[in-house]
């Protein structure tokens, strides 16, 4: 124990164990401290996954949804990936109610591993721009860092995650240190071949297509083999458990390396009401949490919290973290707790068709991650010009070769289907950033409270005009660059209709890092400006969004911010 | 290793599993499989009547016969609809389909009143009229019950094991020839 006085329970207390609070028990625990990690979630035996390996056929509905999961999840089951075989992974609606002033879809886990266990694994670096874009455009707060703070610590997490992709020349898309790309196929080279020959489309310079970057294992190296992590079979079954973890997720990943070290006390249905804070010393002594099983309350003390309970969560923890010095929530002397709320929106789904012409190819297997459009508009000037929303927005979809139609009945009826066309398809959908605003915010409710004793969150997060403009752009861009990438035909869907926040999962921001304590929640290192054991690491930490998946920075932010704290620990300032 | 055509079988499973992982993750793997609660479509008649299921069975059938590979019999496609209409539909939508059902019987005249070549060219006109322009509307429950047949067929372990070589751990992206292809697929 590094904390030599007898003062503490543990030298920190991270609260969830999902990306960011499985990449800070990771980091800390290797690092020789006491540690423990609390986790609302259910315990979750990783290589004994009830669904996995599960054929349709062994599984309720032959994993079709039905209406019954409407019941406990009305919400949940909303999201495609909620189904018979991972429904379990997914909240309890009931149990765990908020309020949607304005709608909004917040979806969470019900385990240990939060969402690590659920996401998409696509995994990219931020761009040099997107951490200049608020003080560019003058929306929202500036950040206090830029790319090359955080480019060394993609660097460091990157090889333990295991990130499958390829090597460009992308200024917007910078490499990762990639393990081999799951490989592209015939319509995947024509579009890439020919955006980068003609250098994008026509007043798009910088349009590419790259292989999806995706956090799955296509070489395993020997660090990963170490914590029992192997070779991605490629089943697609990923939110179900993976007990090789073939793509990353905390249980099979950086959970595993803590325990590793015999420095972590994991704890499962942990629900953390508060962080302490005492008056005298100005810091926090640690959390008091509620056990979801029993009711119990247990206070917990710690030298440093770090607050990984995923965007939402850390926010209604630290609001509800009230005293009499800290009457709206813990550290919130800028009053902007809560606020500059964002999520990524999709639409401008487009499709493109190309009859003919290509190669008469077959494959086994599959590429998991399909492809991965970056950004191409408010680059450039070029690409400037015709712009009416600031800001950005990327694609990802599917592609493939279209199947003869099986019609009729019978042998033909049964048979049919089976053989190809000679048509490709690429369909893509955007991921737009959506801009900070101080009005997008959460809150707690005044008077109502959860059966644990937590007070609500009230969601008031609605979409932009930024918003609706660049959905519209989606289309019209999807469109330019698959056709001037070959595509023959392209269709288009111009929906208009403001998506729901929440939806795309990727919630952020709530917390603002600032160098000013009176217009930042947190200084450069995640930590609090006024209680400066208390750290904050997950997407609550940030300014803006990128429009890119961000659970790589959420992984790479975190271990930043433990060195930091290791240093100051060990500089006698913590 | 594992990227060779792997059968459903549990044992071949298991041996392509152990090529990859090592021992000690088969054991985790094959507990994970054990620990679940499996799914048996062999329960009958949870909400159609004998009559019912027997039109089912045999409208099943018509549409994917027995060839070379099981059909909808062999597959317990009809055991699939009982179960589907009496625990996932919602209490409306079954209503609806056992009523469509008896109108469905009641047009072919009563269908058990049919030959087999009879009630083939019922079904095969009726599919036709289906999917002509403007059938859907019209025939929409007959659209419907092809479709749970087809999802109940292909989903079905016969569906998936005999007409089609299941593969459970697809392996890597891997460009091959059409004879490939068709093998991997169980198809050549």
């Amino acid at each position: 124990m590094i904390n030599k006085t007898q003062k503490y329970d543990y030298d920190v207390i991270v609260v969830g164990s999902g990306m960011s609070g499985g990449h800070a028990a990771m980091e800390f625990t290797k690092k020789g401290y006491k540690t423990l990690v609390l986790d609302r979630g259910k315990t979750i035996e990783h290589g004994n996954y009830e669904t996995e390996g599960l054929a349709p056929w062994q599984l309720p509905f032959r994993d079709e949804k039905s209406h019954h999961m409407k019941v406990r999840q009305p919400l949940q089951s909303t999201k495609g990936s909620c189904k018979p075989s991972s429904k379990h992974h997914f909240i309890d609606d009931i149990d765990y109610p908020y309020e949607q002033e304005k709608p909004f879809k917040w979806f969470r886990s019900a385990k240990v591993g939060g969402k690590s266990l659920l996401w998409s694994r696509h995994s990219y670096r931020w761009n040099k721009w997107d951490f200049k874009a608020n003080a560019k455009d003058g929306n929202g707060l500036p950040w206090p860092i830029g790319y090359e703070d955080i480019e060394p610590w993609y660097d460091y997490v990157e090889p333990f995650i295991g990130i499958a992709g390829m090597d460009e020349d992308i200024p917007q898309l910078p490499n990762s240190k990639f393990q081999p790309p799951m490989g592209l196929n015939e319509v995947e080279k024509m579009v890439r071949e020919n955006l980068l020959k003609k250098g994008g489309v026509s007043g798009l310079p910088l349009a590419r297509l790259t292989q999806g970057r995706v956090a799955h294992l296509t070489a395993p190296t020997q660090e990963h083999a170490d914590i029992g992590r192997g070779l991605c079979m490629r089943r697609g079954q990923c939110n179900r458990g993976c007990s090789w973890s073939g793509f990353y997720n905390s249980v099979g990943g950086s959970l595993v390396a803590a325990k590793k070290t015999g420095n972590m006390t994991l704890q499962s249905d942990a629900y953390v009401l508060e962080v302490i804070y005492d008056k005298d010393s100005g810091k926090s002594t640690g959390v008091r949490y509620v056990n979801t099983q029993t009711l119990e309350q247990t206070t917990v003390t710690a030298r440093v919290v770090f607050m990984c309970a995923s965007t939402l969560g850390t926010l209604q923890i630290l609001m509800n973290s009230t005293s009499k010095h800290w009457p709206n929530g813990i550290g919130n002397k800028s009053g902007l707790l809560g606020h500059y709320i964002m999520d990524h929106f999709g639409g401008g789904g487009t499709t493109g068709y190309k009859f003919g012409g290509l190669k008469d190819a077959y494959y086994t297997g599959q590429a998991i991650g399909s492809m991965y459009l970056p950004r191409s508009t408010n680059l450039t000037e070029e690409d400037s010009k015709d712009t009416d929303y600031v800001r950005g927005f990327g694609y990802q979809g599917n592609n493939g070769r279209q199947r003869l139609p099986r019609s009729g009945i019978g042998k033909a009826y049964k048979e049919g289907g089976r053989e190809y066309s000679d048509t490709w398809y690429m369909k893509i959908g955007g991921f737009g950033e959506m801009i900070p605003v101080f009005d997008n915010h959460v809150y707690l409710h005044k008077s109502k409270k959860d059966k644990f004793g937590m007070a609500l969150l009230v969601t008031s997060v609605a979409p932009t005009d930024n918003c609706r403009k660049m959905v519209k752009a989606m289309a019209s861009v999807g469109e330019r660059i698959l056709l001037g990438a070959g595509m023959d035909k392209v269709t288009t869907n111009r929906r208009e209709k403001d998506g729901i926040p929440g939806n795309m999962i990727h919630e952020m921001g709530g917390a603002p890092m600032g160098n000013d304590p009176t217009t930042s929640y947190l200084n450069k290192w995640n930590q609090s400006h006024e209680v400066s054991n208390l750290f904050v690491t997950d997407g609550a930490a940030y300014n803006s969004q990128s429009c890119v998946n961000p659970s790589l920075t959420f992984m790479a932010m975190t271990a930043r911010a433990v060195d930091y704290a290791d240093k100051q620990i060990k500089a006698g300032k913590l | 290793m594992i990227e060779e055509n792997t059968s459903v079988s549990r044992r071949k499973f298991v041996v392509g599993l152990t090529a990859i992982m090592g021992t000690a993750f088969v054991a985790n793997y094959a507990g994970a499989i054990d620990a679940a609660v499996a799914f048996q479509s062999g329960a009958r008649a949870k909400i159609l009547t004998y009559k019912q299921l027997e039109i089912v069975k045999l409208i099943g059938e018509i549409i994917i016969p027995q060839t070379d590979t099981p059909g909808a019999i062999a597959a317990d496609v009809h055991g699939y609809i009982d179960y589907m209409v009496a625990d996932f539909m919602t209490v409306k939508a079954q209503k609806s389909f056992l009523s469509d059902l008896e109108q469905l019987d009641n047009q072919a005249g009563g269908f058990f009143e049919l030959s087999n070549a009879e009630q083939q060219q019922f079904i095969a006109q009726l599919d036709e009229k289906a999917y002509a322009k403007g059938g859907k509307k019209t025939y929409g429950f007959y659209r419907a019950l092809k479709g749970w047949v087809t999802t109940g067929f292909f989903t079905s372990k016969a569906g998936m094991t005999e007409d089609k070589a299941y593969n459970p751990l697809p392996g890597p992206l891997r460009e091959v020839t059409r004879q490939e292809w068709l093998e991997f697929n169980g198809w050549a």
